[in-house]
């Protein structure tokens, strides 16, 4: 089409120049002035030609939410945050809200907070999920692991029964239980059997603040990564609670666990965390047995946005769509899979 | 589909047959240092399994006629259901052993059965109107199936091959360590068969 | 005699992706909308749910999810001085059934097709000369171009939650992204997707000849994420049960996941299952469609009449069902008229295998349908032809999809096939290998088309779809040329003791599985003789059907087709809505 405009002809031209120009510029930049892993040597690359100025949408092709019924009706998340398509964690409010019986981690305690430094005044801020880019192919060996491999489990459990005063590390077996099986319905959890890379890992995200607890975080602070590396292998070593042969609790729980739910768009638990619980590796800790009470404060913490160590926020997202009456059946389910909460 | 644990009542194989096909199996994937082989397996226990139902029928099998040979690239082009082929194929090999070696298959050395096999194999024996290639093909992917199926089918008993190989079975993520690379997996292997006996009750429902 | 029922506006045939699209667009823009699904209903809960759904014997090797060969399939032939034999059994492809259909249990790689594929005669014919195209070939250009479906691939986008980083936002290439993508008006929803060993391996030996990898784009979220629809997804696990599968964990797009649950809210939108439909019924003059004959799950024959009619089916079925319906005029490849079921293409297909040694350890169970890195240096024209002569082009990638035994346990070549020393091999292998897959473009020709068997027929009596395909000669110098390519990436790659490449020869057969992107036979086009439907999709002879799916490609790009799908669903929809329930008749004319 002729340009007789000789403003647009000069607007074209500079177009035409100008974006290969910048095109140009950005890749030599990105190619020499990032000082990156290496250049990336080119080859017979053609230059695309400039595209058409994006176009508007054609009439009545708005990419807006649909007219009708567009949130899933049978939701009832009293307090989702509803993540919006490019978001990042879910808003969390600033002080946990504590749902359910047992007081939240909400307010940093002060006194164990004495060793950390700064105490945070607030919660830290929601870290954002990660944004890989499309040229990353590194692996992931996480920090814990070669610690883990080498480590002598009969050195942790020597930690986990007088732990190290002087360096703040409190024995792990005060609140844990001596077997590493925790008081049933209390808030701690218990360790006996959990996967080595899952305490590490938990232990390791304590220690850079990945997690917060005001206890373990002073803890975990005080942890060498040998250390962690030996408590997680002595737990991991120590039977899991056997699973009792007649499931009980609510069925309602049991459901989720097993089948999930369409109309929540929530897989079953059981998918992830195993059939009996069992769990499976840094990310998927054992439910069976866990005490109802830590149960549902990880839950809770998942859901307000307070934990964060979920990769790229599952377990905020699911336990959001969970209301409070179904985390406390599961919790109550997930304690009364072993023999030993009977 | 298996019966309850313990149950290996067959449905399908008469005993020559099941026996025959122990045998089969046996050459198929042998016992050796690495480990339990198809038979150990229980594969013949599998292909009874999968013989006597649906697919064994025919099932999946477009069996209109008619019935016309074909180019290689068109395929199997036979009306055999698979229950009918692993029949007359075991028929045919019964005859032709008893024939030629005086002896039922089972019956012959490690080395006469391999020589028999690899002439199955190959086309050469006439099991007519039947292919000796034809059969020895369903005979190896049925193995095959048997000795890496879930154990819910009545294979790959105790996940033999499963632990062959290394492959950790029905129940995994592997969103912590995929990114891990070169990790050696240290999990053990899941099964549908022993997970589905726990947590699963009367009316859950499943595709 | 057939029951009739209450009409209703528009009877969808099909209830993948294209008719849950088109399905839920009209009920939202108020019309009455019944989506006839011959399949059963599918939900991942609980249909999908763990453990029960990792069952490789029950969904790869016994097609709980595919079409039923025993009921329908296709007969086949490499070119028409053979007689056509019925696929007796699955192995070249997966054509899907159920609610969701193919778009349940496909394996969720995920792009939009070249601008170039768009124009493909015009433009390599510009940029090499006519003869680049050998004259066998019958390539011909799209009436659309990519920048007018660019909204519809975001809209597609963003329902699907697609995952990856965008290298063209607007004109603007971006560092992190595939230097080689079209423009894009929005970056991806989600994040690319986490990097296992093979593909890095893969990504480092292509990096390190000069080559541009990047983790390619899929419909597999990667982090919880609320679609364009309020539906939630979650993250992808990685558990390598993808490709044949429905997904547990609502993170593999399909249509029950990504819209239904949206649809079947609304009062004027209908599912039937167990509703396999027959023909398209007509008028007498042929040009107006009264409906859809179908017969119910149980057995009865019934007639749904209709305003409209969009055929929504796997993709060449619709093809069967135009022919079947007597709709427009069949193509005859030896007088070389007509056009239903002209320009039928597959997907040219090769790849390298890969033998590590023994201290890389390549776990092939961690994977997914779409975990891949992938390399466009050699896909659509983004490399000199000219030496080369031929058109078209694919991607290099490795892609870890599934560890499952019976269909993955690699051995080198000579290896026997039983015994102890193939059973050495495979323990020695399984860990220890990978290899790289190649997706190339496939040209029509004449004898590449689609048609009524005259001999077999389905469970209801009707003639089967007969496929005539070889691959044109441009395609095997193609598939040399880019197997090459991906050979010399092996024998680069850290840990490869053994690279063997396996370039696609001809003939053609239905033996090897080949994937599932069977496309053509309903060519979209601005001329009616050389195509069945026009720009709208809209059906030349009887302007009250349409037809959207892969059906509609005049041949097919090296890139996978669900995203070209997925955006001509959407145009065609969103004209319909604009203008066709205003004043129905040709869109165009």
């Amino acid at each position: 089409m002729m340009q007789t405009n000789r403003m647009g002809m000069m607007v074209t031209v500079g177009l035409m120049i100008g974006l290969p120009v910048i095109t140009l510029v950005a890749t030599g930049y990105q190619m020499v002035g990032l000082g990156g892993e290496g250049l990336i040597r080119p080859t017979a690359v053609t230059p695309r030609a400039a595209p058409v100025a994006a176009p508007a949408p054609a009439a009545g092709t708005a990419p807006a939410s649909p007219a009708q019924g567009t949130a899933p009706a049978t939701s009832p998340t009293a307090t989702s945050a509803a993540p919006a398509a490019v978001a990042t964690a879910p808003a969390a409010p600033a002080t946990a809200a504590a749902s359910g019986g047992t007081a939240t981690t909400a307010a940093p305690a002060a006194p164990a907070a004495a060793t950390q430094g700064t105490a945070p005044a607030a919660l830290p801020a929601p870290t954002p999920v990660p944004g890989r880019s499309a040229l990353d192919f590194s692996p992931s060996r996480p920090s814990w692991e070669a610690p883990l491999q080498k480590a002598d489990a009969k050195m942790g459990q020597q930690l986990a029964s007088a732990g190290r005063p002087a360096g703040g590390v409190q024995a792990c077996v005060a609140c844990h239980g001596a077997q590493g099986v925790a008081a049933p319905g209390g808030i701690f959890p218990t360790l006996a059997g959990l996967s080595g890379e899952y305490m590490a890992k938990q232990l390791t995200d304590y220690r850079s603040g990945a997690r917060n607890h005001p206890l373990m975080t002073a803890i975990a602070k005080g942890m060498t990564d040998d250390e962690i590396g030996q408590v997680a292998k002595y737990y991991a070593s120590l039977p899991a609670q056997a699973v009792a042969p007649k499931l009980s609790g609510p069925e309602g729980a049991r459901k989720l666990d097993v089948l999930g739910e369409n109309g929540r768009a929530l897989p079953a638990c059981a998918n992830c965390h195993g059939v009996q619980g069992q769990g499976e590796g840094p990310l998927l800790p054992r439910l069976a047995g866990q005490p109802k009470g830590y149960f549902i404060d990880q839950m809770n913490a998942f859901r307000n946005g307070q934990r964060q160590n979920d990769d790229v926020g599952v377990m905020r997202a699911f336990s959001q769509r969970l209301t409070p009456e179904e985390i406390d059946a599961l919790g109550t389910y997930y304690e009364g899979m072993t023999t030993a909460a009977k | 589909m298996a019966g309850p644990p313990g149950d290996r009542t067959l449905k399908f194989f008469n005993a020559n047959e099941a026996q025959a096909m122990d045998a089969i199996s046996a050459r198929l994937i042998p016992a050796d240092d690495l480990g339990p082989g198809a038979k150990e397996a229980g594969v013949t226990f599998f292909m009874d399994g999968q013989l006597a139902g649906a697919w064994g029928t025919g099932d999946q099998l477009y069996r209109q006629g008619p019935f016309e040979k074909g180019t290689p690239e068109q395929g199997y082009q036979l009306s055999f259901t698979p229950a009918e082929m692993i029949r007359r194929g075991l028929a045919s090999l019964d005859a032709a052993t008893r024939k030629q070696d005086g002896k039922p298959f089972a019956e012959l050395s490690a080395e006469q059965q391999d020589a028999w096999l690899q002439k199955m194999q190959a086309g050469d024996l006439d099991f007519s109107p039947l292919p000796s290639d034809v059969f020895f093909q369903a005979l190896l992917e049925g193995t095959i199936e048997g000795f890496f199926s879930d154990p819910m089918y009545g294979g790959n008993v105790d996940m033999v091959g499963w632990k062959l190989v290394g492959f950790p079975g029905a129940f995994a993520s592997f969103s912590n360590d995929i990114e891990r690379h070169g990790v050696i997996w240290a999990g053990q292997p899941v099964s549908i068969a022993t997970a589905k006996a726990h947590n699963m009750m009367d009316g859950d429902s499943h595709g | 005699m057939a029951k009739t029922l209450p009409a209703v506006d528009v009877a969808i045939v099909g209830g993948g992706w294209t008719g849950a699209i088109i399905g839920k667009e009209l009920a939202a823009a108020n019309q009455r909308v019944v989506v006839l699904e011959r399949g059963e209903a599918r939900w991942p809960s609980p249909d999908f749910q763990g453990p029960n759904v990792h069952d490789e014997l029950k969904y790869t090797r016994r097609h709980a999810l595919h079409q039923n060969a025993a009921s329908e399939t296709y007969t086949f032939r490499n070119n028409i001085d053979q007689k056509a034999l019925p696929m007796r059994r699955w192995q070249f492809a997966y054509p899907g059934t159920h609610l969701g259909g193919a778009g349940n249990h496909w394996s969720g790689a995920y792009y939009r097709f070249d601008p170039t594929d768009f124009n493909i005669r015009s433009h390599y014919t510009e940029r090499y000369g006519a003869k680049i195209f050998d004259a066998d070939l019958t390539s011909q250009d799209w009436p659309i171009s990519y920048d007018e479906l660019e909204p519809y691939f975001d809209r597609f986008d963003y329902l699907i939650g697609a995952s990856g980083q965008a290298g063209n936002l607007k004109g603007q290439k971006q560092a992190d992204g595939n230097p080689f993508e079209p423009w894009r008006s929005r970056p991806y929803p989600n994040p690319p997707m986490k990097v296992p060993f093979a593909p890095a391996l893969f990504g480092a030996a292509a990096k390190g000849l000069g080559y541009h990898p990047y983790v390619q784009p899929s419909a597999l979220a990667t982090r919880p994420y609320v679609n364009s629809e309020g539906l939630h997804m979650s993250a992808c696990v990685y558990c390598g049960f993808c490709s044949n599968f429905g997904c547990e964990h609502f993170a593999k797009a399909s249509p029950q996941v990504c819209i239904l649950p949206v649809a079947i809210k609304m009062e004027n939108f209908e599912i039937r299952t167990g509703a396999h439909v027959l023909k398209v019924e007509l008028t007498e003059d042929k040009k107006r469609a009264r409906g859809v004959s179908y017969v119910d799950a149980a057995g009865e024959e019934v007639f749904q009449p209709a305003e409209i009619v969009v055929m929504c089916a796997f993709g060449i079925n619709n093809v069967r069902l135009l022919l079947l319906s007597g709709i427009g005029k069949p193509f005859d490849p030896v007088t070389n008229t007509g056009v239903v079921g002209r320009n039928y293409t597959h997907q040219t297909t090769s790849g390298v295998n890969l033998f590590c040694d023994e201290a890389t350890n390549i776990n092939p169970f961690m994977g997914a349908g779409a975990v891949a890195v992938t390399m466009d240096d050699f896909s659509a024209d983004n490399f000199d032809h000219g030496p080369h002569g031929f058109v078209g082009g694919g991607y290099l990638q490795i892609q870890v999809v599934s560890g499952a035994p019976i269909g993955y346990h690699p051995t080198p070549k000579g290896t026997p096939s039983w015994g102890s020393e193939w059973k050495k091999q495979v323990k020695r292998y399984y860990n220890h290998s990978a290899s790289i897959t190649i997706t190339g473009s496939a040209q029509p020709t004449r004898g590449t088309y689609l048609s009524l068997d005259p001999t077999y027929k389905d469970a209801w009596g009707l003639p089967l779809l007969r496929i005539t395909y070889d691959f044109p000669d441009n395609d095997i110098r193609m598939s040399a040329f880019l197997t090459e390519k991906g050979d010399e990436i092996g024998r680069a790659m850290k840990g490869v003791v053994r690279t063997e490449p396996g370039p696609r020869k001809k003939p053609f057969t239905a033996t090897s599985y080949q994937s599932t992107h069977l496309t053509g036979g309903t060519a979209i086009g601005d001329d009616p003789n050389t195509s069945v439907v026009n720009r709208y999709g809209q059906v030349w002879d009887v302007p009250n059907v349409f037809v959207a799916g892969a059906s509609l490609f005049p041949q097919n790009s090296g890139y996978n087709p669900t995203g070209t799908v997925g955006a001509t669903a959407y145009w065609i929809v969103e004209k319909i809505k604009a203008d066709y329930l205003r004043s129905p008749g040709p869109l165009v004319t």
